[in-house]
């Protein structure tokens, strides 16, 4: 077959323009990721997970972050009251080493499967 | 509930609200209710927030100082204002209420005593907001976090 007969067969595929959402609902929260929880080499406390926020790479920078609420959000199958967005709320306790990661505890322990996922820190309760 | 002065607020201060449905807008802060909380309002024809109340701790504090004077808040606009108007006839228990969906709902609008003393006070504030450069377009502006920016490292 010459190129121009193969052009000729594949059909032609719709542009569609994506509307930009107008008015987004702003960021008011720093990423994080849950790396595990606390641990010893081989027993880990799954009360406490550990949380290593994006830019905050020492002890000191980890003071900011203390007390602030923190949610993992996920999609469940089933929808309740409209929504199937769920969310995990807890808070940072304390930091955890000297490279910025911190520790937070989550009102229902985060499930393993969290684990790599994204986490929300929220900037209150503020102090600023 | 202490009422201790807050060194960074004060009557004028631009806040930044953290929670709810206008969550990123930048207000005018009044005054301290009795029970704690903060009074603040857009302007309304602003930003869209009406005389609200939100929780110190929710709220970013700037910098940014708009110079009301001595401005008087109405002694009417006080932890009362807020809270919702009971219905006559016990609503909630009646079999109307239970067929009734969420979504059909009537939203209470506000009523004239309302909309007479948001006018009041946000007429001053917009002459004071009007004299200083960009403020108004300030004030219009969402708060958000952009990529690279670090609450931590921020200075409001």
């Amino acid at each position: 077959m010459s190129q121009e007969q193969k052009k000729e067969i594949k059909p032609k595929k719709k542009q569609i323009k994506k509307k930009k959402k107008q008015n987004k609902s702003p960021r008011l929260h720093v990423d994080g990721i849950f790396m595990g929880y606390r641990r010893g080499l081989t027993t880990q406390k799954t009360g406490t997970s550990l949380i290593k926020i994006v830019g905050v790479t020492t002890r000191k920078e980890t003071e900011w972050y203390l007390g602030k609420k923190v949610a993992f959000v996920y999609n469940a199958s089933r929808h309740h009251n409209g929504s199937n967005v769920r969310t995990i709320w807890g808070k940072i306790t304390s930091a955890h080493g000297n490279s910025g990661i911190v520790r937070a505890k989550f009102k229902r322990n985060l499930p393993a499967i969290a684990m790599g996922k994204k986490v929300r820190v929220m900037m209150y309760p503020s102090n600023i | 509930m202490s009422l201790q002065q807050d060194p960074k607020i004060s009557q004028g201060t631009v806040l930044i609200l953290l929670i709810g449905k206008f969550k990123g807008k930048r207000v005018v802060f009044l005054k301290k209710l009795s029970s704690g909380l903060l009074l603040v309002t857009g302007p309304y024809n602003v930003n869209g927030v009406p005389l609200t109340r939100i929780k110190r701790k929710y709220v970013i504090a700037t910098k940014t100082k708009v110079d009301l004077g001595e401005l008087v808040v109405p002694e009417e606009i006080n932890d009362k204002f807020f809270t919702p108007q009971k219905p006559i006839n016990n609503w909630e228990k009646t079999e109307e209420k239970f067929f009734t969906k969420k979504q059909d709902l009537k939203k209470v609008g506000l009523n004239e005593t309302q909309t007479k003393l948001q006018n009041q006070i946000d007429k001053p504030i917009y002459e004071a907001i009007k004299k200083v450069q960009y403020l108004k377009e300030y004030l219009t502006a969402r708060f958000k976090l952009q990529k690279g920016q670090l609450p931590h490292k921020m200075k409001f």
